[in-house]
């Protein structure tokens, strides 16, 4: 039971509903209603609240029959998507909950309730219940009690009823409870217990003898949390049965029992119920339960519960103790106070030490006295606690106490007393400090002149300056320390003769951070670090490098020319060390520097530091990651040993873009850089951002291969296929074969006509009968599929539509065998000496082209690598990365007349001789859905359709090589590759398009162009290019996909791959255009800055001082497909 | 420019923890010198939710990894496999809160576990480590405070930016900035914006998926464990490890996710950590039912007329941090009030922070973030997770910790859970 009863009653109501808001329920007006609701439910989510606001109003006013159509098309999860529906429905629920909407509610609530009466699915009624519980209310607790009855729907309804409260959902719930179903009844108890409903008090003692567990703990639970004295008995005991679990809980579960009865007053009780449980639980193991119940009396009995906690105090038990002072800490003052300082005086020095900690915390200052006096204690432990609670009691009154602990303590104490002064007023602190330096041995010393120079004592300077060469070394140190926070530039020529001197390590990097320290603290920051960089004139050698080594830690313009300038001295060393200085520069502005002395310098070591150095700045500089590979390209590209470009290919791997992928792939085979270019693509390749796509791209796989097969440990090895795996799927690859098994494929049984004339009974049969006998030929080893030549082909078990297959494959001399797709021969594969026109050729093809265009097989007994992929009827093949067979129409070897299935399996074909096959990936490509649609939003913000997805009108040019088809423009490169145009020119606007790219497909899109001419350069281009194919591996960044062709490049690697949909934005206004791929802009550029000094191809561009022009597709003979293509004009 | 990627959030935390163990205010072997009995010699901890950021908190230093938890049985074993020997996997973190031998319970679950889990954790005498946001709505905080109080426990939350680590690009700890706004050199209220360029750059990190057809649950997983006290939703993947934070049900999208670091620090610096703010509003898209998204401001403002501002669209890039009648302060530490760095060494330091989180627990002291400012902290968060759904201005009051006049924002700050779970 039994929701379809409950279904009728709520129906019911609807028609009232529907019935009351006076809604004629004409077919007609039924249609006209279901439009408005359309319109105004399309523009959800609002952008802002007062627009959410504005929409929802417009729902309220169509009326009640409006709300229920808007709750209609709520689905259920996975039929379509509906969330729109749930933006507007809980707008609305939201909407009517501000204040001073009551009847705005009322109708919302009826609404929905009317709705969730005649919904059939579990998961969108409880959406409706969710709605309920944040805006339902009295009108909703009846309704709601029916589906208390329905398993899958209670908890939700019990949630709603809580949510609304007050004694009818209250007794509503009651009632629920006998008739709910038993898992539901849970739920019902607990809100019963939340509502801390006494009428339900004797329904849950019966449950909470239950059989059932889970409803039992439930019931008792609610029982506590009720707090009726009468639940009493039933809690405080366990039954015998109860579980290891239930035994556990019971205590905290008595606890809230009397909590409760504390809370309602029942005090007796409360204390009664408080104070068996601290005698029952005495062991260490319960003291969290002792703990509980004492802080239960103190909350009932205030000061008077200070006996017990003066008891509890002293327990063996570290938390019971821990547990009383933090609540002692609480409560009483005077009286209570002197007895705990009455108690710590009597205890060991570790409950002492707890109850003068306490004593700081609760803040009664007739505790100082003894607090004050154990900071003279002889133990360690009580003087640190006391340390903290003297300050807090006595605030500045016990300065002298915490000096004279400073003059005589240990390390520890010390650098308590330290920290507890330097929480007060430098002009308290210093002077005394000051007073009390030379007598003071350390380790006080040290912590007397650190607090001068926390305190920034400038005026002791001289004094912190003279102990900077103590014998000391603690004392030496502090003051080391002190002089970095007190120095200013006057005081610089003194350090840097202190620096040049010093010969300790950590003397000299403490002086060295005085001596910056000093630099930088000048009045005037546009001076900053003259006065330092003025010491270097007419300077010594070694005064020199100390300055020089500084100099980093400065920063700045003039600190920076200094550095360079000496970069240039004639003295070795120090131009060593203003080489580091600059390698160590904090910011960019010593790249140019750096770069300088990287391609002239004829010293080793200085080459190294300054590549170093160079490239640690360009990877921390804010700069676009292309420009950053670059920059590395051009420094790879100078004539350095080997040794100095390591730095590059390590800094390149940090910079998260498809070139630096491609400027490491060059190196992988590398004899000397090729373990520091493989190391950088690990790096770069070991984790990957969803738009990071370029990363699960093919090239990225094809190069982490290489890696993986220059690779010699073969834990390596492992962890590089770990990553070429982890990115294999994040960009959709599945494995087909798992290097292991035979799961996921089959034997052959017939072709596919004959397969589908057999009964299922037959076809079971003959597949059980080829698995055997694919059994005894093919076998796995090593993680390679070898068949022995005797038996038939491999088969997947899936059937495949649209998709793109990696495959290995090799064979022996004279062998022979390829690859069906969709269960048709074949892509060929064969012995290449033999067959001099190479693998990859679609060999059955009669009508189109059966031979690959290139040979690019590897020799026999070598590994080849296929790449297919296969979208509609055509068929692409990289072989070994070169694309051999482009876009051609695989033909249908089994029934010529009919064209090729539309799913199929793909086999291993067998042809009498032994082969082989591993690392078999596929990536199923979705076939087209419908077509989208220009959204509301968009028509409000002024786009209009610039194809209206029937036929060409409005387009102009090359209308037979373009045709619309099913709500696209398709391009037809057999029947012409031209361009094809708008009929109206347009200056500056908003283009937004999809489109979908075959592999290695070439197009563009032509910008304020005219009709004639090449629109590359006699209007603006935008590049549209599967630029991801190895057919492209070469290209110039302006030649990408969305660059300006030959003017500006686009960031890449924001493509979807072949055979999906891609959305673009094109935004030309004046001279900015900006083009997006995908949500991602990959171009941002000024036509002018783009061209002030020519532009990057060197060709003339007249194209781009023109004002307007036509908007077209620009043919360059590839397959492309066009859709939801919308413009709005800027005028 | 790409957004922060998973490794470089990683070291980010990891860097903290390493900070966080540094500082010590009083050194570890003088407290386990004479007459000193520890609760134990060696503190042993468990992890409970082995996924993105328990992996962590395996090795996070001060305790010894004993048991590991996940309702996952991949990333149970993978957190096995790099445990090492002596560690023991479960799936029902009741069992590891059962072990007798376990201190410290470190739980790194979704937030919607979070409240469950302290509680049962302090219930059983662990003291409790637990990830931000502590909490998932207002009503479970005040339960894990009041729990945690009972049991006497030692609590904190993993983030660190009020005691240590470099601030908001400030090139320095929260101290010295402490110092200048406990001293009154900016005047008083004053308004802290939380922006982009102040460190919150997370707030669009995560959001749900509006519309997803459900999927068959993995083996892996328990999935109805998983969501424990949540409502049933059909699964699918991006409601789980890692996105779930896009998921009211779970936690709130970047604000969930990364308020609790940035509020928490302000909260420490305007001295608020026994109070909340008065007055929320927020500036945002409607917010999906189900799915978190975006938001361009928050405005939170307290009864003193101290002001957080959260500027999630980075629109004032030189907005300064605190701003107050007499003076502002931006990042890199500067400011319009003449000479402050010089006037501000002598100035008291602010009160110490027991920042190591073992010698709290040895010592039994109070955690620097402990459950009851952690509580507020998070309030922040919750309050305004609150404020971008509903969308309209709301009134708090601190002392209640209750709306006032929105009935529907206090349904939404204590919701049900689902049987058979309760706080």
């Amino acid at each position: 039971m039994n929701k379809k009863i409950a279904a009728v009653t709520l129906t019911i109501l609807a028609c009232a509903l529907i019935a009351a808001a006076g809604q004629a329920v004409s077919s007609a007006d039924a249609s006209s209603l279901k439009a408005r609701v359309s319109s105004v439910v399309d523009r959800f989510p609002a952008g802002s609240a007062s627009a959410k606001d504005a929409l929802c109003a417009e729902l309220v006013n169509l009326g009640p029959a409006a709300l229920l159509e808007t709750c209609a098309r709520v689905l259920p999860p996975g039929s379509a998507d509906d969330s729109k529906a749930r933006f507007a429905v809980n707008g609305l629920a939201v909407y009517v909950t501000r204040a001073g909407a009551e009847t705005e509610r009322l109708i919302l609530a009826r609404a929905l309730l009317a709705a969730l009466a005649r919904e059939p699915d579990a998961q969108v009624a409880s959406f409706f219940m969710t709605q309920l519980q944040l805006a339902g209310k009295a009108e909703a607790v009846k309704p709601l009690a029916k589906c208390l009855m329905d398993g899958a729907l209670a908890g939700p309804a019990a949630a709603a009823l809580q949510a609304i409260g007050g004694p009818e959902a209250s007794r509503t719930l009651l009632k629920g409870l006998d008739t709910a179903p038993q898992g539901a009844r849970i739920s019902i108890v607990d809100a019963l217990g939340e509502m801390r409903s006494r009428e339900a008090v004797k329904k849950l003692l019966a449950l909470a003898g239950s059989g059932d567990e889970s409803l039992r703990r439930a019931a008792r639970f609610a029982l506590a949390n009720i707090g009726d004295p009468a639940a009493g008995p039933a809690l405080a005991s366990v039954r015998v049965a109860s579980s290891q679990a239930e035994r556990a809980q019971a205590p905290g579960v008595y606890l809230l029992f009397a909590r409760r009865l504390a809370e309602s007053g029942e005090t007796t009780e409360a204390l009664a119920a408080a104070r068996s449980i601290l005698e029952t639980h005495g062991g260490p193991e319960e003291s969290q339960v002792a703990s509980d119940a004492l802080a239960l009396l103190v909350s009932l009995l205030k000061d008077k519960a200070v006996p017990d906690l003066l008891g509890a105090a002293e327990s063996p038990i570290p938390a019971l103790r821990g547990a009383a002072l933090g609540l002692a800490a609480t409560i009483g003052q005077g009286e209570t106070t002197a007895r705990w300082v009455e108690k710590a005086s009597a205890s060991g020095p570790e409950v002492r030490a707890g109850i003068i900690g306490m004593l700081g915390r609760r803040g009664d200052k007739t505790a100082l006295p003894f607090v004050r006096e154990s900071l003279k204690s002889g133990e360690e432990i009580v003087r640190l606690a006391a340390i903290p609670a003297a300050v807090r009691l006595g605030g500045e009154a016990v300065l002298p106490d915490l000096f004279a602990l400073v003059g005589a303590g240990g390390e520890t104490t010390v650098a308590a007393a330290r920290t507890a002064l330097l929480g007060f007023d430098g002009r308290r602190v210093v002077p005394e400090a000051v007073r009390l330096l030379d007598a003071t041995p350390v380790p006080g010393k040290a912590a007397l002149v650190d607090i001068i120079g926390e305190k920034g004592a400038k005026q002791e300077f001289d004094r912190v300056l003279a102990l900077a060469s103590d014998p000391e070394p603690l004392t030496r140190a502090a003051a080391l320390g002190a002089l970095a926070k007190l120095g200013g530039e006057a005081d610089l020529p003194r350090l840097v003769a202190m620096l040049e001197t010093a010969t300790d390590g950590d003397d000299i990097v403490r002086l060295q951070e005085a001596v910056a320290a000093a630099a930088r603290r000048t009045a005037d920051p546009a001076r900053r670090g003259s006065a330092l960089v003025d010491l270097l004139q007419n300077a010594p050698a070694s005064r020199k490098v100390a300055i020089l080594r500084t100099l980093p830690k400065v920063g700045g313009q003039t600190a920076l020319g200094a550095a360079a300038r000496e970069s240039g001295a004639a003295d070795s060393q120090t131009q060593t060390a203003a080489v580091y200085a600059l390698s160590q520069w904090p910011d960019y502005a010593a790249a140019e520097d750096l770069l300088r002395i990287a391609t002239t310098t004829q010293n080793k070591k200085h080459r190294l530091m300054a590549v170093e150095g160079y490239v640690r700045l360009v990877g921390q500089a804010n700069i676009a990651g292309p420009r950053k590979i670059a920059l590395f390209q051009d420094l790879l590209s100078k004539p350095f040993d080997d040794s100095d470009k390591k730095p590059v290919l390590a800094g390149a791997s940090a910079v998260r873009e498809p070139e630096a992928l491609r400027l490491l792939a060059a190196y992988v085979e590398s004899p000397v850089l090729g373990d520091a270019a493989s190391a950088g693509l690990i790096e770069l390749a070991s984790e990957q951002d969803p738009e990071e796509r370029w990363l699960s791209g093919h090239e990225a796989y094809s190069v982490l291969r290489r890696v993986e097969a220059r690779t010699a440990d073969p834990a390596e090895k492992e962890a590089v296929r770990k990553i070429l795996l982890a990115r294999l799927h994040q960009g959709g690859f599945v494995p087909v074969f798992d290097g292991r098994s035979f799961d996921g494929w089959k034997g052959l049984v017939a072709d596919p006509p004959a397969r589908a004339k057999m009964t299922p009974q037959e076809l079971a049969k003959a597949q059980s009968e080829a698995d055997e006998r694919m059994r005894a030929h093919w076998k796995v080893v090593d993680g390679v599929l070898v068949f022995d030549g005797k038996g038939e082909s491999l088969c997947t078990t899936s059937d495949y539509g649209d998709f793109e297959l990696l495959v290995d494959w090799k064979i022996e001399k004279g062998g022979d065998s390829g690859l069906y797709l969709r269960g048709s021969p074949q892509v060929q594969i064969w012995d290449p000496d033999a067959n001099p026109v190479g693998s990859g050729g679609l060999y059955n093809n009669q009508k189109g082209r059966s031979t690959p265009s290139e040979k690019a097989d590897r020799p026999v007994g070598e590994w080849n690598s296929f790449r297919v992929i296969m979208i509609g009827e055509r068929v692409s093949v990289y072989l070994n990365d070169k694309l051999v067979v482009d876009n051609v129409v695989l033909e249908n070897y089994w029934e010529r007349d009919k064209p090729i299935y539309p799913t199929g399996q793909i086999e291993l074909q067998a042809h009498g001789n032994v082969l082989y096959f591993r690392d078999i990936f596929v990536r199923e490509i979705p076939r087209d859905e419908a077509v989208p649609q220009m959204t509301q939003a968009e028509t409000d913000e002024g786009f209009a359709p610039l194809f209206n997805g029937r036929d060409l009108d409005g387009w102009t040019g090359d209308t037979k090589g373009y045709a619309a088809e099913n709500g696209k423009i398709v391009i037809h490169p057999d029947l012409g590759s031209g361009n094809l145009y708008t009929a109206n020119e347009y200056a500056d606007f908003v283009l937004r398009f999809e489109f979908k790219l075959t592999p290695a497909a070439n197009n563009g899109l032509g910008v304020r162009a005219p009709l004639e001419g090449d629109a590359a350069y006699v209007g603006m281009e935008i590049q549209i290019l599967e630029d991801g194919s190895p057919v492209y591996w070469g290209l110039r960044p302006y030649q990408y996909h969305g660059s300006i062709y030959g003017v500006v490049p686009a960031r890449r690697g924001f493509l979807r791959p072949p055979g999906e949909w891609n959305a673009e934005e094109v935004a030309v206004k004046g001279r900015r255009v900006t083009v997006v791929v995908n949500g991602s802009t990959v171009v941002d550029a000024d036509l002018d800055q783009a061209s002030a000094v020519g532009t990057i191809d060197g060709n003339a561009h007249p194209g781009l001082e023109r004002k307007s022009g036509h908007i077209g597709f620009l043919g360059h003979g590839s397959i492309v497909e066009f859709r939801n293509i919308r413009l709005k004009e800027i005028r | 420019m790409p957004k922060p990627r998973t490794i470089s959030r990683r070291r980010f935390i990891s860097t903290g923890a390493a900070a966080a163990a540094s500082l010590t205010i009083i050194p570890r072997r003088v407290l386990g010198g004479q007459g000193y009995v520890a609760p134990s010699d060696t503190l042993t901890k468990a992890v409970i939710g082995v996924g993105g950021m328990g992996r962590g908190h395996l090795g996070y230093p001060g305790s010894v990894l004993r048991a590991v938890c996940d309702v996952d049985a991949k990333h149970l074993a993978s957190a096995l496999e790099i445990s090492g020997p002596g560690v023991s996997g479960y799936k029902d973190f009741r069992e590891v809160l059962a072990r007798p031998d376990i201190d410290i319970v470190h739980i790194a679950t979704p937030p919607h576990w979070h409240a469950l889990i302290s509680i049962a954790a302090a219930q059983a005498g662990k003291d409790v480590w637990c990830e931000k946001p502590m909490t998932r709505t207002i009503a479970e905080g005040r339960a894990v405070v009041e729990a945690v109080r009972r049991a006497g426990r030692i609590f904190r939350i993993n983030t660190w930016f009020r005691f240590t680590d470099r601030f908001y690009g400030f090139g320095t700890d929260v101290r010295p900035i402490k110092k200048v706004v406990q001293n009154g050199l900016l005047g008083w209220p004053i308004k802290a914006t939380v922006s982009a360029t102040t460190g919150f750059d997370w707030k669009f990190y995560w959001s749900g998926l509006t519309y997803a057809r459900p999927e068959p649950v993995p083996p892996e997983l328990d999935y109805d464990f998983w969501l424990g006290p949540a409502p049933w939703k059909p699964y699918h993947p991006h409601r789980v490890h890692g996105t779930f934070r896009g998921y009211w049900d779970y936690d709130g999208g970047g604000l969930g996710d990364m308020g609790m670091h940035y509020l928490d620090p302000v909260q420490y610096l305007l001295d608020k950590d026994d109070t909340s703010p008065v007055e929320i509003a927020a500036d945002c898209p409607q917010q999906h039912p189900d799915a978190c998204g975006s938001w361009r401001r928050v405005e939170m403002k307290y009864a003193d007329g101290c002001v957080i501002v959260l500027d999630g669209e980075n629109r004032d890039t030189r907005a300064p941090f605190l701003e107050g009648p007499k003076g502002k302060l931006y990042r890199g530490f500067e400011s319009d009030v003449p000479g402050l760095r010089d006037a501000l060494a002598a100035l008291p330091d602010p009160e110490p922070q027991v920042t190591d989180f073992s010698e709290a627990v040895r010592t039994r002291s109070r955690f620097a973030l402990n459950e009851r400012n952690g509580h507020r902290s998070c309030t922040l968060v919750n309050l305004a997770k609150i404020a971008v759904q509903l969308g309209r201005p709301l009134r708090f009051d601190p002392e209640r910790q209750i709306f006032s006049g929105d009935e529907a924002a206090n349904r939404l700050a204590g919701q049900p859970m689902r049987a058979p779970w309760h706080l």
